[in-house]
């Protein structure tokens, strides 16, 4: 039976990770013709309640491109984004990666409710999408998208996909206002105080559930997903 | 006559793929949650152009009804003025935590998209639903997880107030399975987001005769998933 394509949307957003297909195709964009290249629209919406996300990063890719692997080490260009917001090193890393077809970088922060959108060129065979961006009321917390599948994207279709919340794992989750960008505390810490792998995130706790060190109210906490991500294919 | 059977094989899955045509549904629902009801349910089958509420985008005074006070009425006449196949309160009633309801559904030509809503009690204005699921066009049985949205359009003060099911009138209507405190002054007088989200969830304290909260934080929370949903097509 054919699986609909909302079915392996719902088994994208839980599973929160997707192994790339085997069958990767390494074909130079430059050998096809203009047939084979695609055009996405890409919306981004802020689906929670009091965490602005930091200037997201799209990256459209073939799946030998990884952002990065739960269970795995963050690499420092994910640590920069995930602690201070700063998506540069992660773009830069992503435009050197010869599975990176297209990338763009968000204009400002999205605030809860709010959206932004993006227009990305690929070519048929990059059919990956990854999207982060770090919930700036927390240590190292960052939304994402890791290689959401539009293979099945027919030109003029649409499809939704729900990004989660992942733990950097590069800085320990005080909820101190000094380590909170959000607060007007400090952005990157090199330190590695934390577990160093990512996780799912374990959530926001706040002061009014006991954690005293923490300097948020109950307004930050959120629940997975935090992002809709609703991407058409135009060509 | 082998080519015969192709064409009527190929007729046939048409028939079957086809998004146009009706369908004969079950529907079943379960509640997820540890200590949360859900007030009737309202299931919808409508065409594309049809959304009782969107993610990241404003509620209408229906949703707003339905999310701060379980009331379907104006979602289901909206569904119904598109020419909706609708289906209010299968369960008869509250839908307890664990417990789930099933229903048949007869979806009319076009009405290819699906949407489920329903109260969270005890919320402000929380609610579970889907918006707009492609309903599944192959004979088969399919499953999807449903998440909790806060509509937005009440502040979560987490205070049980009688009556408070009425638009403008702030504050839970009832906690149906026990666990409320009283006296509580207020979790937060902010909605910081006025767009429909996915709901934070209910904070609640240990307080059962004062504190923020007049919810329980060890009935009263949830994490997503909230519901499970499963579509078979007949």
């Amino acid at each position: 039976m054919r699986t609909p394509l909302t079915l392996s949307i719902i088994i994208t957003a839980t599973t929160m990770l997707l192994q790339g297909c085997s069958n990767d195709n390494d074909v130079s964009p430059f050998s096809l013709g203009v047939s084979d290249s695609t055009q996405f629209q890409i919306d981004v919406t802020n689906l929670t309640h009091n965490q602005a996300i930091s200037p997201v990063a799209v990256i459209l890719h073939r799946s030998s491109y990884q952002p990065f692997t739960v269970g795995a080490t963050a690499s420092s260009a994910l640590e920069v984004l995930a602690e201070e917001g700063n998506n540069d090193p992660f773009l830069n890393e992503a435009s050197a990666n010869e599975a990176v077809l297209d990338t763009a970088a968000g204009a400002a922060a999205i605030t809860p409710g709010d959206s932004e959108r993006f227009m990305l060129t690929g070519i048929v065979s990059a059919d990956k999408l990854s999207l982060a961006g770090m919930m700036v009321n927390t240590n190292d917390g960052f939304a994402a998208l890791n290689s959401a599948d539009l293979s099945q994207l027919s030109a003029g279709n649409s499809v939704i996909f729900h990004a989660n919340v992942f733990d950097a794992g590069t800085e320990a989750n005080d909820e101190m206002a000094g380590n909170l960008p959000g607060q007007g505390g400090e952005g990157l810490n090199d330190a590695r105080n934390d577990r160093n792998f990512v996780i799912v995130h374990p959530g926001v706790i706040g002061m009014m559930d006991g954690l005293a060190t923490s300097a948020l109210d109950q307004s930050y906490r959120f629940d997975n997903p935090a992002v809709k991500v609703e991407v058409t294919r135009l060509q | 006559m082998m080519k015969k059977k192709h064409l009527a094989l190929f007729a046939l899955s048409l028939m079957a793929s086809s998004p146009a045509m009706a369908q004969d549904l079950n529907i079943q629902v379960t509640n997820l949650t540890n200590g949360i009801y859900f007030t009737p349910l309202l299931a919808a089958a409508h065409d594309t152009n049809t959304h009782l509420f969107v993610e990241g985008s404003s509620a209408s005074v229906n949703l707003q009804a339905m999310a701060e006070g379980g009331d379907i009425s104006g979602l289901s006449s909206d569904a119904q003025a598109v020419s909706g196949d609708v289906v209010e309160n299968p369960a008869t009633g509250l839908l307890a935590p664990g417990a789930r309801t099933s229903f048949n559904m007869m979806t009319s030509n076009g009405n290819t998209q699906f949407t489920l809503t329903a109260m969270l009690l005890p919320s402000n204005d929380g609610f579970v639903g889907i918006d707009s699921l492609d309903l599944p066009t192959a004979t088969g049985t399919y499953t999807y997880y449903l998440n909790a949205y806060d509509a937005g359009t009440e502040v979560n003060n987490e205070l049980i107030v009688t009556g408070s099911g009425s638009l403008g009138t702030l504050g839970i209507p009832a906690a149906p399975g026990g666990h409320a405190g009283t006296g509580g002054t207020g979790l937060t007088a902010v909605e910081s987001n006025t767009m429909i989200h996915i709901h934070r969830g209910n904070s609640g304290d240990s307080n059962v005769n004062g504190g923020l909260s007049d919810l329980d934080n060890t009935a009263h929370r949830w994490l997503n998933p909230v519901a499970k949903l499963i579509i078979t097509v007949n």
